[in-house]
């Protein structure tokens, strides 16, 4: 991302460059014909360098972003909500069942030792 | 040999209770195979994550994007001001030798100033929309925990119901203690304390960097 800003003020650094040499060219022009010639390339070197300022622009604010990315947990927390569905279907599922108790207890168990950890890492 | 056959019975009726009590179904294996990568995926990621920094690399990001778009925004304004005022001195120039050509070259500078402008503010708007995304990251994170404790919770609140309801039986109390799953309750609740509070702080410092944002902008 860097190199390529820096790609981009270099190319608008010669565009500049061009524009104020056209420019003196215009000044000490007095032909007519010669002079819109010059106007014409003056306009349209003027908007590519606005351009290229956009494009920098655009690139310099892009690369302060930072590459957290919350969805990430997105999943997982639709998987935690999987997870309860779960528990409560096998729970429904196996109510005679005691070790299915224990089962799920450590599960749970799991789970709450991990939010503590996830709580941890926020403090 | 009455009672001992009814001891017989007895014991054989315990011992198919307590077989059919510690046989964990096939279902069962599944789910907790299946749980058990879910729970490794999700330490896993919790730690890759680091959330604390990611917040903290947020806010941060958002108030140098804001700073960048002031400072290029600025740039950029000033460059379409200086290409009218060159094509209006040009044109004026021009307009000595003819007066036709000369009309036709400042309406087109002035045709030039108001798409550039347009073009810029269209620009803007995209970038505002984009620091609103990358300020709001901490927040998202924080309602996807949330929803976590959340699940973690209502799956304690059905087992707990699923416990009592079989601590009636005499069979099962003695394989169950209800002692751990209130144990268990107690940290949820903890927990979810703790995360509450820790929201509340974070409020305070998403405020903070709005305040600060502003000062960025004036």
């Amino acid at each position: 991302m860097n190199e390529l800003i820096k790609a981009a003020k270099d190319l608008l650094s010669d565009l500049k460059g061009d524009y104020d040499a056209l420019g003196e060219s215009f000044a000490a022009e007095t032909d007519l014909d010669k002079m819109n010639a010059l106007d014409n390339q003056i306009s349209q070197i003027g908007k590519d360098i606005v351009g290229l300022e956009n494009k920098v622009l655009a690139l310099e604010v892009a690369a302060k972003k930072s590459s957290f990315d919350p969805n990430e947990l997105g999943s997982l927390a639709s998987r935690m909500s999987e997870h309860r569905a779960e528990t409560a279907r096998v729970i429904k599922g196996h109510t005679e069942s005691v070790e299915q108790a224990k089962y799920l207890a450590s599960r749970v168990s799991t789970g709450a030792k991990l939010i503590g950890e996830v709580l941890r890492t926020i403090a | 040999m009455r009672k001992s056959a009814l001891r017989t019975i007895l014991i054989g009726t315990i011992s198919m209770t307590l077989i059919g009590c510690t046989r964990v179904p096939a279902q069962v294996k599944k789910a907790s195979a299946d749980q058990s990568a879910m729970l490794a995926a999700f330490e896993q990621s919790i730690t890759a994550q680091d959330l604390a920094k990611g917040c903290s690399d947020s806010f941060k990001a958002a108030v140098e994007m804001e700073a960048a778009l002031k400072k290029q925004g600025e740039t950029v304004q000033a460059r379409i001001n200086k290409n009218f005022t060159d094509s209006k001195i040009r044109a004026t120039k021009i307009q000595a030798a003819s007066a036709e050509m000369g009309a036709t070259k400042e309406a087109k500078a002035m045709q030039i100033l108001i798409e550039e402008t347009t073009q810029l503010q269209s620009s803007i708007v995209a970038i505002r929309a984009d620091i609103e995304a990358e300020k709001a990251k901490c927040t998202v994170a924080m309602g996807f925990v949330r929803d976590m404790v959340h699940s973690m919770s209502a799956a304690q609140a059905e087992l707990d119901k699923f416990i009592q309801s079989d601590a009636r039986s005499p069979v099962e109390a003695f394989v169950y203690s209800l002692v751990e799953t209130k144990a268990l309750s107690a940290r949820i609740d903890r927990a979810a304390n703790q995360f509450q509070s820790k929201m509340s702080g974070l409020s305070d410092k998403i405020g903070q960097l709005e305040a600060f944002s502003s000062q960025v902008k004036e």
